[in-house]
């Protein structure tokens, strides 16, 4: 055991560049109604949006901190910046995105041939959108994929419609804070029968000290449409902790189906406190693929509201939880209606002292008939020091169910690795080997270029070196 | 009348665990563990002491089939009878407050050590009133087939009541225990009987204890039950418990496996109908090497609420663990809940742990299988329901199990009679 601990090194965070920070408005540190007036009018935002961040900015100060899950009593909310502005407008084409920036999203390996594949890039560098563009075929068709800023200017109608709905900001203390200082993020609308067939994609990343990220992403898919959208985030190292609070609500109406894959890489001094949950109409499904490899500590629970009759809704959760990280991490479904069904399938790897922790609900309503769900969580520990814990809440409240839960927690089998170093591996790519073969039916759920991302970075996570 | 004079060592617990209790507050639903049992409505503090029992002196009987019994009616012993040939290889059957001169090293541990672990204010409390109990001592080597039978019977409206049970094992010796409490009609006012009972188990190396437990309060009664045991090197503990009564039961079963190589079986049936409300947790720590534990409940629900609160806990030095924890819902009822939370805090890497859960009803195919073959549509049902409880109940002393499946049988008959 112990060889195979020192040969499964984490290596230096190789996405730490660091580019100086070029944000021309920033708010002062801290967060009162003065800041939350700046933010509001420097978006030159409608009235009733201010309001809304008010009254969201009360709402966080009376909500107590989460009682349970990761500890967070290092967060310091005043010594904060929560907005900044980035010093070039949006731009339109890549061309005009300025260079330094282009720099940084080269060295997280962007590359050439996965651009073309991009539908809309929805870059976001600090808080706003630098980089937006969508194929023309998509606007044709009258999908809206922009920043939830421009939505709020040009959408009102439905912005004021869902915006909030989802995850009120009386949820918790992060949504809270999130709803008082959101800035960026995505706004997606996809209109009746509509189906998307390239992934909708945005970057985001945290590049200014101490900067706490809210970006906010509403998707409404229309009845009997189709989306896929795709988010990934790597930030800079900093010795100083960040803040990630974002908040996505996902309303799937009658027929539709919404897929929203998350490959979450902060660096391993951001905490990642993040509020997704998703509305299922009528034989509608949502799907939330979550990869969880980076970040201090990582509280974050795809949740899916199966409120019409005959939706379903499917989580699948990965988290990686290495040196100095807390991954706590899981999914929630509530069947709110008849003829519903859920899956959750959870998996974590903990090592070199991590914790992964499952953490999910599983609610049925009163009086429902024919729910089925079923929630697996599996979990490898690859060594002494490392901890894994599972809180799987189940509350089932109709008699007409068909309910399932499993766990396992185990280690790296000691045959496998004998099986497989007997064959001339060494015991490190034997293990790489079978924690892959372990994470395989989660990565293949991946699109190919984030399977090979995965890969790559769970190789990483392993190794110390890729390739 | 003779006035209970306790040993000093005794008083001075009970003020340490009553001081307990004046720091701490009722637990609330912002704590964890009583999130989903609200005990602030029940008006806790308007329950009165039963009256204090007299000194024990009770009448010697004859054990019957048992290794020994003994019974207490109100608090007061009534009967207490041991098999001679147990007698006098030193076995000890006792009220408890007879046992704490000749049994003060152990008593003093498993009390001194309850209370600096009380981790509520039901716990502090019991430790500070406990009214009345049984004291069991098995010594060194001794294996013993039959069970001891412990029977209480819980009296007084608007009254409560603190029994206690203690079972101490020497190394290498082998008994079993099954406990009764018991309510009557003189509870079945509006506000019933409190009974906040709690059992300390401590077995000795190569020790061996079966313990089952069944509750059959009044409908109207509250019951809050704290069992822990100890188990040391290459130890095995089975604990069984059944939860009938009560219109509130909250019960936690605690097993340390502190020794290598031990094991710890936790099982348990519940059967909830009316407007009951139970919630029952279980905790399996691992605290040394190889050791290996189940915990296995099975409840049905006909209508009210139940809540199963299961944890594995595994602390960094205990390799070679082997836990699994299992929880099943038999929903009977439309108006039926039930919460079933099965967790794990792992902190080694050397375990195989695993959790399962299941909740549904009765398999309609099953049902209708049955009912081809000649069955009525109740006794289909009733086969179904015994059958799932059955097998959980199979390695049980026969009278024991015997009483759990008729208990079953009654409510499945009279689903709505709590």
């Amino acid at each position: 055991m112990s060889e195979q601990s020192q040969a499964v090194e984490i290596g230096e965070y190789q996405h730490g560049y660091h580019f100086p920070d070029e944000s021309v408005f920033k708010t002062r540190k801290g967060l009162n109604e003065d800041i939350v007036n700046a933010i509001s009018h420097r978006k030159q935002e409608p009235e009733w949006m201010r309001q809304y961040r008010l009254r969201a900015l009360a709402a966080f100060r009376r909500k107590a901190m989460p009682n349970w899950g990761a500890d967070l009593s290092d967060i310091d909310f005043d010594a904060l910046y929560y907005y900044a502005a980035p010093q070039e407008q949006q731009s339109r084409r890549w061309e005009d995105v300025p260079a330094n920036i282009k720099e940084t999203f080269e060295r997280i390996g962007i590359p050439e041939a996965e651009r073309k594949f991009l539908a809309g890039v929805g870059a976001q560098y600090d808080s706003e959108m630098v980089y937006h563009s969508i194929k023309e075929d998509l606007s044709r068709q009258g999908v809206i994929f922009t920043d939830p800023e421009t939505a709020v200017r040009e959408h009102p109608d439905l912005v004021k419609q869902y915006f909030g709905t989802v995850i009120p900001y009386l949820d918790n203390k992060f949504a809270a804070l999130n709803s008082a200082v959101w800035s960026g993020g995505s706004f997606v609308y996809v209109p009746k029968g509509v189906r998307v067939d390239v992934p909708l994609q945005a970057y985001f990343r945290i590049n200014a000290r101490s900067f706490g990220q809210f970006e906010r992403t509403l998707i409404i898919a229309d009845e009997g449409s189709f989306v896929h959208y795709i988010e990934g985030c790597t930030a800079p190292i900093y010795a100083t902790e960040s803040l990630h609070s974002a908040v996505v609500e996902i309303i799937a109406l009658p027929g539709s189906r919404v897929r929203y894959t998350t490959i979450q890489n902060w660096s391993s001094d951001v905490y990642n406190l993040v509020t997704k949950r998703a509305v299922a109409h009528k034989d509608a499904i949502v799907e939330w693929v979550d990869g969880n490899l980076g970040s201090k500590r990582t509280m974050k629970y795809p949740s899916i509201y199966l409120v019409g009759e005959g939706a379903h809704g499917e989580v699948l959760s990965i988290a990686f939880a290495g040196k100095g990280q807390e991954q706590d991490t899981g999914g929630k479904a509530v069947h709110a209606a008849n003829h519903t069904s859920s899956v959750i399938t959870a998996k974590s790897i903990s090592k070199d002292g991590g914790v992964a922790s499952y953490r999910g609900l599983l609610k049925v309503n009163e009086g429902l008939h024919d729910v089925r769900s079923r929630v697996v969580c599996d979990a490898l520990i690859l060594d002494e020091t490392s901890r894994s814990n599972t809180y799987p809440y189940m509350e089932i409240n109709s008699d007409d169910v068909s309910i399932e839960h499993e766990a396992r927690v185990s280690r790296i089998s000691e045959d496998q690795l004998f099986y497989l170093m007997s064959r001339g591996m060494s015991e490190q790519e034997a293990s790489l080997m079978i924690v892959s073969g372990f994470l395989d039916p989660l990565v293949k759920q991946l699109p190919m270029e984030y399977a090979v991302e995965l890969n790559r970075l769970i190789e990483l996570e392993m190794t110390g070196t890729v390739g | 009348m003779t006035e209970r004079v306790e040993p000093a060592w005794m008083r001075t617990l009970r003020s340490q665990a009553m001081e307990r209790f004046g720091e701490m507050q009722w637990p609330t639903p912002a704590e964890e563990e009583w999130r989903r049992t609200d005990v602030s409505r029940l008006g806790l503090d308007s329950y009165a002491a039963a009256p204090a029992p007299k000194a024990a002196c009770p009448r010697e009987a004859d054990p019957g089939t048992a290794s020994g019994v003994i019974r207490f009616d109100g608090g007061q012993c009534t009967e207490v009878a041991l098999d001679p040939q147990w007698q006098e290889k030193g076995v000890r059957l006792l009220p408890l407050d007879l046992a704490l001169e000749e049994f003060e090293i152990p008593l003093y541990k498993l009390f001194h050590d309850a209370i600096k672990e009380a981790d509520n204010r039901f716990l502090a409390w019991h430790y500070g009133t406990w009214s009345h109990g049984a004291f069991l001592w098995v010594p060194p080597g001794l294996e013993i087939a039959e069970p001891f039978v412990m029977e209480f019977a819980e009296r007084g409206e608007g009254l409560f009541s603190a029994p206690h049970v203690a079972v101490v094992l020497g190394e290498g010796a082998r008994a079993s225990v099954v406990q009764h409490i018991r309510g009557d009609e003189t509870a079945d006012g509006p506000m019933g009987l409190l009974c906040n009972a709690a059992v300390d188990m401590h077995l000795g190396d190569a020790s061996a204890l079966r313990f089952c437990e069944m509750q059959e309060l009044g409908a109207r009664s509250l019951y809050f039950r704290h069992a822990r045991a100890d188990v040391g090197r290459d130890g095995s503990l089975r604990h069984v418990d059944a939860a009938f009564g009560g219109r509130l039961t909250k019960t936690r079963v605690e097993c340390s496996l502190s020794g290598p190589g031990a094991e710890a079986y936790l099982d348990g049936v519940y059967y909830c109908r009316g407007d009951q409300h139970m919630d029952i947790r279980t905790v399996q720590h691992h605290r040394a090497p190889r050791g290996t534990s189940r915990a296995y409940y099975k409840g049905a629900v006909a209508s009210g609420r139940t809540v199963f609160q299961g944890l594995i806990e595994v602390a960094t030095g205990a390799s070679g663990t082997d836990a699994y924890l299992t929880n099943r819902n038999l929903i009977l009822g439309e108006t039926a809940r039930s919460d079933s939370i099965p967790t794990l805090k792992i902190g080694n890497n050397d375990v195989k742990c695993s959790h399962g859960s299941t909740t549904g009803r009765l398999n309609a195919e099953e049902l209708f299988y049955l009912e081809c073959r000649g069955l009525s549509a109740e006794d289909a049902r009733e086969m179904l329901v015994i059958g799932y409880f059955e097998d959980l109940l199979a390695s049980a002393p026969e009278r024991y199990r015997d009483d759990a499946l008729a208990r079953i049988r009654e409510r499945l008959h009279a689903p709505s009679a709590a």
